[in-house]
């Protein structure tokens, strides 16, 4: 109790500074413990136009069964979907392409749409097996259009551990300035009334206070890790500790 | 002097209450870029339990290195402390620095308050009473709600003295506590060590580069020069 009094005395003298510290030290492990959430977040508000599936088109003879085609490509792994392109449809993509008209008559559109995260590996697999399964003169079989969500992914998680950094970084500037008048009150506890490791166990509230504050975003955030927000709270409190170890009054 | 300041005495090593200590050829040098400065030149005394000691002597002879080490701060080259530096053996040794370390933005009370020890004082009024007494005494009482760093230096000083006595020292180890201080104000402070030392039985050294004025009060003195001493004996005859 005594130490909970002293941290808010401490507080209460610099309450902008304190202010700062704790939340710099929150958003730290927050940032850190739920990263996952964090990107799928940025990816939905930055990345949504560049979200794509692995695909490709194919054209089929009318003389072949296109529903035992569908059905025996709808069964392999990865396959997500698979969509029978309307003739209206076809038609204006012909035109787009300047095809000829006929082609409408003869052959049936089909795309086929592949789990996120396919391996080109796997896709060309599902390519090989269609064309075993048709003759090659009742085919014509589309290119591969590539997931381009893969890529963005890498680069916001990239971006939320770079800000994860920063955000310790001031967190480290922001604490050395506090601990300055923390280390002179707990020096002056130390020598005045006999107490022992003062700093250590005033910084030891501060954070509990975090690991309280952050244990409410936990409960109600779903996707917060344990792991990573285990990693977070040892790497705050190790530095916090180390920072609060030496309790000299400096200036 | 109000009785409560003195109802719940206890020394807090009571085997150690008749312990003397003895300072035995100590040496202390520290280096000053190339140069090696003997800070304490083969010192030998003996500080009785329950005495005034006083330090006198020019700056720079050595007296606050010598307080360091009563408060085991620093360590002696070579000689012996015996039984050991005395905060080992009294927790309850009160400082009061030159520099008289207080907290700036805190004001006078909140200074004072940090002191506070429910085993020391029983309740916080009891400590209240104490407070209040002694800065009636010292004529701090009207300005216990100023900010340190709008006191001047005297009061400053005023202020470090009362943290370290309301801590009920068994051991009050002082380095320059009255050099911003009028005769009249220094006297006030001697007084009330003066009570707490025949009442508890405090034992004090006191470093001051003024002997004019600690000649004044009764005590032993020792004054040093150039790290050694150069006269030992009641602070009268010097």
């Amino acid at each position: 109790m005594f130490y909970v009094e002293s941290f808010f005395n401490i507080f209460k003298k610099q309450p902008i500074k304190t202010f700062f510290v704790v939340f710099f030290s929150s958003i730290f492990v927050f940032s850190i413990s739920n990263k996952t959430y964090l990107t799928k977040i940025s990816n939905s508000m930055f990345s949504a136009s560049t979200k794509s599936d692995n695909y490709f088109n194919f054209l089929l003879d009318k003389g072949a069964s296109h529903q035992h085609v569908i059905r025996k490509l709808r069964n392999l792994p990865g396959v997500k979907k698979i969509i029978l392109t309307s003739s209206k449809e076809l038609d204006q993509k012909l035109t787009e392409l300047k095809f000829e008209s006929d082609i409408i008559n003869n052959y049936t559109a089909i795309k086929v749409i592949f789990n996120q995260n396919l391996k080109s590996t796997s896709v060309n697999l599902v390519v090989n097996y269609l064309k075993q399964m048709v003759r090659s003169d009742k085919i014509i079989i589309g290119r591969i259009h590539r997931s381009k969500i893969s890529k963005p992914e890498l680069s916001m998680e990239f971006i939320i551990n770079s800000f994860s950094a920063i955000i310790f970084l001031l967190f480290m500037i922001i604490f050395y300035i506090w601990t300055v008048e923390m280390k002179r009150y707990s020096f002056l506890i130390e020598q005045y009334q006999n107490k022992k490791y003062a700093s250590i166990k005033i910084s030891s509230i501060f954070l509990l206070l975090i690991l309280l504050l952050n244990s409410l975003v936990f409960v109600n955030i779903k996707y917060t890790s344990p792991k990573w927000f285990i990693v977070s709270f040892v790497i705050l409190s190790s530095s916090t500790l180390l920072l609060s170890v030496k309790n000299k009054w400096q200036f | 002097m109000s009785k409560s300041i003195f109802k719940d005495t206890q020394h807090s090593n009571p085997l150690l209450l008749n312990t003397n200590w003895y300072f035995e050829n100590i040496k202390y040098s520290y280096r000053l870029g190339n140069k090696k400065i003997n800070a304490i030149n083969d010192i030998s005394f003996e500080l009785k339990k329950g005495e005034i000691l006083f330090l006198t002597g020019p700056s720079g002879a050595g007296k606050t290195t010598l307080l360091k080490m009563l408060s085991g701060e620093l360590l002696p080259d070579s000689g012996k402390i015996d039984p050991g530096p005395i905060r080992d053996f009294y927790p309850k040794c009160s400082l009061i620095y030159q520099d008289l370390k207080l907290l700036e933005h805190y004001t006078i009370l909140e200074n004072l308050e940090i002191v506070f020890n429910k085993k020391t004082h029983g309740s916080k009024s009891d400590f209240l009473d104490n407070l209040h007494y002694i800065a009636k005494v010292l004529d701090v009482y009207n300005r216990l709600n100023l900010k340190i760093k709008d006191c001047n230096g005297g009061l400053k000083q005023k202020v470090a003295f009362m943290r370290a006595i309301l801590t009920e020292p068994d051991i009050l180890i002082a380095d320059e506590p009255t050099c911003s201080l009028d005769f009249e104000n220094a006297h006030k402070i001697f007084e009330i060590i003066e009570l707490y030392n025949q009442k508890m039985g405090m034992t004090v050294v006191w470093a001051s580069h003024n002997r004019d004025l600690v000649r004044r009060f009764s005590g032993r003195l020792l004054h040093i020069e150039k790290g050694q001493i150069m006269f030992s004996g009641h602070a009268c005859f010097m």
